[in-house]
């Protein structure tokens, strides 16, 4: 038997029900929940009705949990039942804010309370937590050899835009082959070479994949995804990766992040830029915006003068060379050599913030249009390059603001 | 002694000749030619003395001032030649970015002996 009475249990439960919830969300979510919850359960266990729980006056230190007295008069077998279910029920609703550690510290602290003990009452929430464990495991092991096989299928209906279905399966399946040194669990996957009778290709995914921890299925979807966009030489309408994601679809999508697969940050090669390109379209635009305010002739004596006075920190900068004697050349005056190539991305980076930077402030209050010009000139495309080696333009337009 | 050649390049002649007095005539170590267009002014460069500084007009007809200053700029014999913006353009770009490239932006109207010392500061460098 516990030492304590039935509404110091349900007080300090509450209480610690309420403080670990509000840690992963905030004291108000926290405090409607168990609210809510209670009443829901009081269909079941009436007693529950003795657990007032005020949600409009919460705030630290504040006691937002009241026990009628009457609680006492409850047999402990339905009093725990009911403080059971309600554990229960709080985890099965936070979802995904109910993580282990929920479970874990939720017991720890109720395991500080002098003379409460739930276990010796039926609750155990060693259990509890074994169970949200093995539920767990089985929910992602289920969605790993779905997730493998549709990222599979929607790789090889974009190979197929490019190419008949046949030579997409070999091309994937080579891909597969090469990349299965380096991530095992790619072994886990066959792919039918010729059609079946009903002329479908097989793509299997063995149910051994769901021994593999999440990062290394995530890291190997990713190279795979990257190989192939390669291969798919991707030139229609949009970028290969939106082509991945419509056709993967939402779910999926979402469950590649939550295992850790950046798809954002996919180092497509259809869709890499190199520096010399990035830097080309760099002066494009700069020369654009100035030249459309001055003339062209002089935005090109503009910017070898920004180049002048930056080279010295840069000397990545040194790979862009202007012909100074015919700035009436205009754009063609400008020309960035291919060893730019070899220089480490955030050099460039560097560089290209510190040009804008420079060009911003002798602008005054107008660096941020310049900035927002500059975007627009650059494009989406070179946009996220930049982004992509490290020039962060919304921080430079705060900056200037 | 030798005197601070400034060559002037503007369309307006009112505005040309008061540079030209005001600075003679305040200082006679100063001796102001003008141009009255870009053309010329290309031309005057090419002879024999060159000019200490220039004070470039934006808005010309022909080729504007813009357009003067690459020209200045990409011949090896005139490049160094300090340049200075005197103009009625006072948007911030053409401020901003004739401020960066040129030794110095000054905007219409403007005080006679602003522009002496700006002009006494430039070649003093």
């Amino acid at each position: 038997m516990t030492a304590i009475t039935n509404s110091e249990v349900t007080k300090q439960l509450l209480k610690t029900l309420i403080g670990k919830i509000s840690r992963r969300t905030s004291e108000g979510f926290a405090v409607v929940t168990i609210h809510t919850l209670l009443k829901v359960l009081e269909k079941q266990y009436s007693f529950l009705r003795y657990l007032e729980v005020n949600t409009t006056v919460y705030s630290e230190g504040l006691d937002a949990v009241h026990v009628n007295p009457a609680i006492e008069t409850v047999e402990p077998a339905e009093f725990y039942e009911g403080l059971h279910a309600l554990i229960n029920m709080t985890v099965k609703y936070l979802k995904k804010n109910a993580d282990f550690f929920f479970i874990k510290e939720f017991q720890e602290a109720i395991d500080a309370i002098p003379g409460l003990n739930l276990r010796g009452e039926g609750i155990d929430l060693s259990h509890m937590q074994f169970e949200y464990l093995v539920k767990r495991k089985q929910d992602l092991q289920t969605e790993y050899v779905e997730l493998v096989e549709n990222v599979l299928r929607a790789l090889v209906f974009l190979l197929n835009r490019r190419c008949p279905e046949r030579e997409a399966m070999a091309t994937l399946k080579g891909i597969i082959d090469t990349l299965s040194m380096k991530h095992n669990f790619l072994h886990f996957i066959t792919i039918g070479e010729t059609p079946d009778e009903d002329g479908f290709y097989s793509i299997t995914v063995s149910r051994e994949i769901n021994a593999i921890i999440s990062v290394s299925i995530a890291k190997g979807l990713q190279e795979l995804i990257e190989k192939v966009s390669h291969a798919a030489e991707w030139k229609e309408e949009g970028t290969f990766q939106d082509a991945f994601k419509k056709e993967l679809g939402e779910r999926h999508v979402l469950r590649l992040k939550q295992i850790g697969a950046d798809l954002q940050g996919l180092m497509l090669v259809s869709q890499q830029k190199e520096h010399q390109q990035l830097m080309e379209k760099t002066m494009n635009a700069l020369i654009t915006i100035l030249g459309k305010r001055t003339s062209e002739s002089f935005a090109v004596a503009s910017l070898d003068r920004i180049i002048q006075k930056l080279q010295q920190d840069h000397p990545v900068l040194s790979h862009i060379t202007i012909d100074n004697m015919h700035y009436s050349k205009g754009i063609e005056a400008i020309q960035v050599m291919d060893a730019v190539n070899q220089e480490k991305p955030y050099k460039v980076a560097q560089a290209i913030r510190d040009m804008i930077k420079l060009g911003g402030t002798y602008l005054g209050r107008n660096t941020q249009m310049f900035i927002e010009d500059f975007k627009k000139q650059l494009g989406d495309d070179y946009l996220s390059e930049l982004g992509r080696i490290g020039v962060n333009l919304h921080f430079l337009e705060l900056k200037f603001m | 002694m030798n005197k601070k050649k400034i060559l002037i390049v503007d369309d307006n002649p009112d505005l040309l000749y008061l540079v030209k007095r005001g600075l003679e005539h305040e200082d006679d170590t100063f001796e102001v030619t003008g141009a009255s267009d870009g053309n010329t002014c290309l031309e005057l460069l090419k002879e024999d003395t060159l000019p200490d500084l220039i004070l470039l007009d934006i808005m010309m007809p022909g080729m504007d001032g813009w357009d003067v200053f690459a020209h200045i700029k990409e011949n090896p014999q005139w490049r160094e030649i300090p340049i200075v913006f005197l103009t009625a353009k006072s948007d911030d770009y053409s401020k901003g970015f004739g401020k960066l490239s040129a030794d110095d932006y000054i905007t219409k109207p403007f005080e006679l002996s602003y522009l002496k010392e700006r002009i006494d500061q430039i070649l003093q460098r």
